[in-house]
């Protein structure tokens, strides 16, 4: 082994403490930058494969090819997969024009469909199977679904087994063929108008129910309707004219724009970006530019708190080992050689610590998706997907890449340092504690308050300031970092975008409308349901209240609230008076200030007199539809109240209207509508559990079994709870963690400049106990000292932190009404973290000095 | 013939109103094979005189040249090949690396060049030094006495053409002072070692064949005594 290596070596054995420090902060660092990458890939994963799940696999689309163009384009050393779906034209069918209100969409859109372009496109099926043969066909359930104009109830004019027969022809618009089945805004004119040109009738038998596809365009003017490839003959040449519409996927799909440029035929094309947005492909690459951001933002910090942590360990190693290059200089080695003993420690430190970094880096994200996973996929998209770790190939060189360089600019600096130095300079270490050439005055009062060990103190901090600076800088970042998480969680939750409170009553039973000569009807079923809920051990308590909801005009608009029965006894328990009453608070969205606002409808006016009214829209026979309004009522509101009753939601949470008005439940009918179309109500049985869950379980269970929601359904509004706190959770684990991980990096860093700086203060300090310093006050001295380094690194901590403060507080409250949170609890628990830090790292450093012999530490030179 | 010349050595500390001289236009030279002794009061400039002779230190004007090259006028690296083949370096403190052992200490020279240790020279060495029992020793393994005597070891290895001792015996008690004068003035004699001595003991300032005397960083006096 070369000599410089071994010495290298031997060393780093010998100083075990500081060796396993360095470790450990290349151990953090790479665990950081994996966490990051590994993290970032798994969102960009889960998004990804949802894109694919949800609108196939295709990347570009090319409408209209011709056969020729269309094989061609399948031969292309670029092209993975060639699919296409030819497009016959549009069909007539009678079920089709009857359902229909508008002039337009009366139509299916006929295209043809296989198996393996039925896999590229993410075909799925509701029902069924896909069509084999020109004669067999899938329907959307929309285009097959019509609503009873007499009892409203949904119900399909045709089936899986049916046998239709489609008019197949071309749709005119102002004399134009329309193709591609576009969005089209009609406007019926006199001589202008819509028409159908038919070509040729077929017969099909339904085979399927189509439930989505990669491609589907909802807004256009026919219903997506399949057949099977086109084989027979008289059909071929029927069909001889109908379009190729292509779907490729790329090999490579970052060259799709080139592609497209250079090898694009068709008459339009698109692309699909769902998922091309995703692999970084996309035109508009806002998101992936954005998760990027994030993750090299984020990159940047650890970066900066890892060189600093590796920056500070390597000086900390020259400074000891320059009597060591200083001897060896002496005896002939070159700096060059010098400099490759700290590269021997730099890779020694790096091949030891990135494994376990990696390794570290990659388990961690792994516990945290599997507990917070299912919570971040709702957040992001409002299903229950769960986000899951995925580990892209490049994320590993990537990683040994990144902690590398942040190594190599780490040891940079240190060994720069080794040329300017003479030999006999490093042997007597002279230049390490460099008296500043102007006079380092400690002000009168430091003597006067803290006697001369804390004069001693200010003059050891002032004499060599660049020393201490990665350590207050340490501090300082990790005191604002902490500091930013804690608000940005105090500041979300205060947006009201959140629902932080847990509802009272968990559970909901909601009915159909009962009309007044069916209350008997409704007591009986109520009654039912109440003697299920009884039986059930983890029901604690239930409320039955009645409710319909109304509109009324404000200035023109439209306003709709509740208006909410409740118990006489219940009404005479809230103390509210004989008269109805109403509760207007609400957070809502609004659009035009862009940001939650917080109302109060009414402004807490007594008497106050409401007109009402309610409106339905009523299918007609020729499929129109009509809108029919109640006749207008008046209700006079006594006051406003501050809180509901504990098992109604607010409107934020329930989504009702901006008011609930409570009423009586004996007096009823005398606000109802009269009309027989609006003369009913619901009912609701809120219902409180000990353990909601499997109570709600049970309950769905038992009431099925007893048919006692055929005329209801049951809700959870506990899980919306859930949902929002698993969010917050979320957000708070990842923020939290990575403080934590960014303040190891900082109490590593401190450790390591406070001891290895009492170290090399040896000589010092027993040149001090020798001259008569006792060791309480060397200890004193030392605590002085380290509460110099925490005093800075607070102060600049709190200007920091009120800075951030502020900055956040602009961002959000330009989306959300939210009040202005001073950080001084966070700042405590900072502060307190680094004094323990500093003084556990003085508590160590003391340790060793008290070992020392002072005429062993006098007498070196 | 002439091995060393030194001419208007000049070597300034601090700055300003605070500037010290340690060396002031100190000119002399030394022939191979002769042992000189620098005597002078503390501070006078002779451990200052012997660095910047043994190219560990930086000059603030004139020349040193041994052996026919001026070694100031070398760049970095090559004054560190100076430094490990043409100079033997011995400390009062004997400035031994600890993690090395008494062998790995002594063929640090040949080993910074890359080259195979004379085995023969390094068991001629050993036995001179009376080390061979302990030649896997660490420095914390062994006595002051010792560890001087690995530092001689070191500066002998490559039988440079100065050998330069500042204050050699100054940690040692009078035994061992007498062993490593012994040593030093064996080598002079039988391998024509030329040697410079910074010493305060006057018994071995006399053992040299001359003394030249430093006081305020000047040489007040250069007198051959045989």
């Amino acid at each position: 082994m070369n000599i410089f290596a071994k010495i290298t070596f031997q060393t780093m054995k010998q100083n075990k403490v500081r060796t396993i420090v360095s470790i450990i902060g290349v151990i953090l660092a790479t665990s950081m930058v994996t966490g990051v990458l590994v993290f970032g890939g798994s969102i960009q994963n889960y998004m990804l494969e949802r894109g694919k799940r949800e609108n196939g696999e295709w990347h570009l689309y090319e409408e209209a090819l011709t056969k020729e163009e269309y094989e061609e384009t399948a031969k292309y050393d670029d092209v993975k997969k060639c699919v296409s779906i030819r497009e016959l034209g549009y069909g007539d069918v009678s079920f089709l024009r009857q359902k229909n209100i508008q002039k337009i969409a009366n139509y299916l859109y006929m295209q043809t469909m296989n198996p393996e372009a039925a896999e590229l496109l993410g075909v799925k099926l509701s029902e069924g199977r896909l069509p084999e043969n020109e004669n067999e066909i899938i329907l959307q359930e929309e285009t097959i679904t019509m609503t009873s104009t007499q009892t409203g109830e949904q119900y399909r004019v045709v089936d899986v087994g049916d046998t239709i027969t489609v008019t197949v022809g071309d749709w005119i618009i102002d004399g134009e063929k329309i193709t591609g089945n576009p969005w089209i805004e009609y406007q019926e004119q006199e001589d202008k108008y819509e028409n159908f040109a038919p070509k040729y009738e077929r017969t099909y038998t339904i085979v399927g129910i189509l439930e989505s596809w990669g491609n589907s365009n909802m807004g256009g003017g026919g219903m997506d309707a399949f057949t099977g490839d086109i084989l027979s003959k008289k059909h071929q040449e029927e069909d001889k004219e109908a379009p190729y519409n292509t779907y490729v996927q790329l090999k490579n799909p970052r060259n799709i724009q080139n592609f497209i440029e250079t090898k694009g035929k068709g008459t339009s094309w698109n692309s699909n970006e769902a998922v091309l947005k995703w692999i970084g492909a996309s035109r508009n690459s806002a998101y992936m530019t954005f998760l990027d951001g994030i993750m090299q933002i984020l990159i940047f910090i650890i970066g900066i708190g890892s060189i600093s942590l590796i920056y500070n360990t390597f000086a900390i190693s020259l400074r000891e080992r320059t009597t060591q290059f200083g001897i060896l200089s002496s005896v002939g080695a070159t700096n060059k050689q010098l400099k490759k003993a700290m590269w021997y420690e730099a890779a020694s430190v790096a091949v030891i610590g990135i494994p376990f970094g990696i390794l570290a880096g990659v388990g961690g994200i792994a516990v945290t998706l599997h507990y917070i996973g299912p919570w971040l996929g709702g957040w992001i998209h409002g299903d229950e997907e769960t986000i899951r770790l995925h580990v892209y190939p490049y994320i590993i060189p990537m990683t040994i890449l990144i902690v590398f360089i942040l190594v190599c600019l780490s040891v940079w600096g240190p060994v720069r340092r080794i040329r300017k130095i003479t030999p006999i300079q490093a042997i007597r270490a002279t230049k390490d504690i460099k008296i500043r050439s102007k006079k380092v005055k400690s002000p009168k009062y430091i003597f006067k308050l803290f006697g001369v060990e804390g004069m001693l103190a200010d003059k050891n901090y002032k004499r060599d300031r660049k020393k201490y600076r990665a350590t207050v800088f340490s501090l300082t970042i990790s005191i604002i970092l902490f500091v930013s998480a804690s608000l940005l969680s105090e500041y979300l939750i205060s947006t009201g975008a959140f629902v932080m409170k847990m509802p009272e009553y968990e559970i909901l039973y909601t009915s159909r409308d009962y009309k007044m000569d069916e209350m008997e009807e409704l007591e009986t079923e109520n009654k039912k349901i109440e003697q299920v809920l009884d039986e059930i051990e983890g029901v604690e308590r239930y409320q039955e209240y009645k409710d319909q909801f109304i509109y009324f005009d404000v200035e023109e608009a439209r306003i709709w609230c509740n208006l909410i029965f409740i118990p006489d006894d219940e009404f005479v328990k809230y103390t509210y008076g004989n008269n109805p009453v109403y509760y207007d608070k609400y957070v809502k969205y609004d659009t035009e200030k862009g940001k939650y606002v917080e109302k109060e409808f009414f402004d807490g006016k007594e008497n106050l007199t409401l007109r009402y009214y309610r409106e339905q829209v009523i299918p007609t026979e020729n499929g129109e539809y009509n809108t029919k309004l109640s006749e207008e009522k008046e209700i006079i509101l006594s006051h406003s109240i501050e809180n509901l009753p504990d098992y109604l939601f607010d409107s934020q949470e329930s989504g009702y209207g901006n008011v609930i008005i409570l009423v009586p439940e004996s007096r009823m009918e005398e606000y109802l509508f009269k009309d027989d179309l609006f003369n009913s109500v619901e009912s609701n049985i809120a219902i409180k559990a000990t353990q909601y869950n499997s109570v709600y379980q049970e309950l769905e269970k038992k009431m099925t079994n007893e048919e006692l929601l055929e005329n209801g359904y049951l809700s959870c509004a506990a899980k919306d709870y859930e949902k929002d706190r698993g969010m917050l959770l979320s957000v708070k684990v990842l923020t939290y963690g990575f403080i934590v991980l960014i303040s190891l990096i900082a109490a590593a860093n401190v450790f390591n400049t406070i001891s290895t700086n009492v170290m090399l203060r040896k000589r010092e300090f027993a040149m001090l106990q020798s001259m008569g310093m006792s060791r309480k006050m060397l200890h004193k001295m030392m605590n002085y000292e380290c509460l110099i380094y925490g005093f800075k690194s607070i102060s600049y901590g709190v200007i920091g932190s009120l800075l951030i403060s502020v900055l956040l507080f602009g961002n959000i409250a330009r989306s959300a009404q939210i009040q202005f949170v001073y950080p001084w609890k966070p700042l405590f628990v900072a502060i307190i973290w680094v004094m323990i830090v500093v003084f556990c790292s003085m508590l160590y450093s003391i340790q060793k000095i008290k070992k020392q012999n002072v005429i062993e530490e006098l007498k070196r030179e | 013939m002439e091995i060393l010349r030194v001419e208007n050595l000049t070597k300034v500390y601090g700055e300003g109103s605070n500037q010290v001289k340690a060396l002031d236009n100190v000119s002399f030279t030394v022939d191979k094979g002769e042992f000189v002794a620098v005597v002078g009061a503390s501070g006078s400039g002779k451990s200052t005189l012997i660095h910047l002779i043994g190219g560990v230190d930086k000059p603030d004007g004139g020349k040193v040249i041994v052996g026919g090259t001026d070694v100031y006028a070398q760049k970095e690296e090559e004054l560190a090949i100076f430094r490990r083949r043409q100079i033997g370096l011995i400390y009062q403190f004997y400035n031994l690396i600890p993690v090395l052992t008494v062998e790995e200490n002594m063929t640090l020279p040949v080993l910074m060049d890359g080259r195979k240790v004379n085995e023969e020279r390094l068991e001629e060495l050993l036995d001179l030094l009376k080390l061979k029992k302990r030649r896997k020793h660490l420095p914390n393994q062994l006595s002051g006495g010792q560890q001087q005597r690995v530092s001689v070891g070191r500066a002998l290895m490559n039988a440079p053409t100065l050998v330069l001792a500042d204050e050699p015996t100054g940690n040692l008690d009078s035994e061992n002072s007498k062993e490593i004068m012994k040593l030093l003035r064996y080598s002079n004699r039988t391998y024509d070692q030329t040697l410079i001595v910074i010493t305060h003991d006057e018994n071995i300032a006399l053992q040299a064949d001359r003394i030249i005397s430093l006081e305020d960083g000047r040489i007040v006096r250069d007198e051959v005594i045989r």
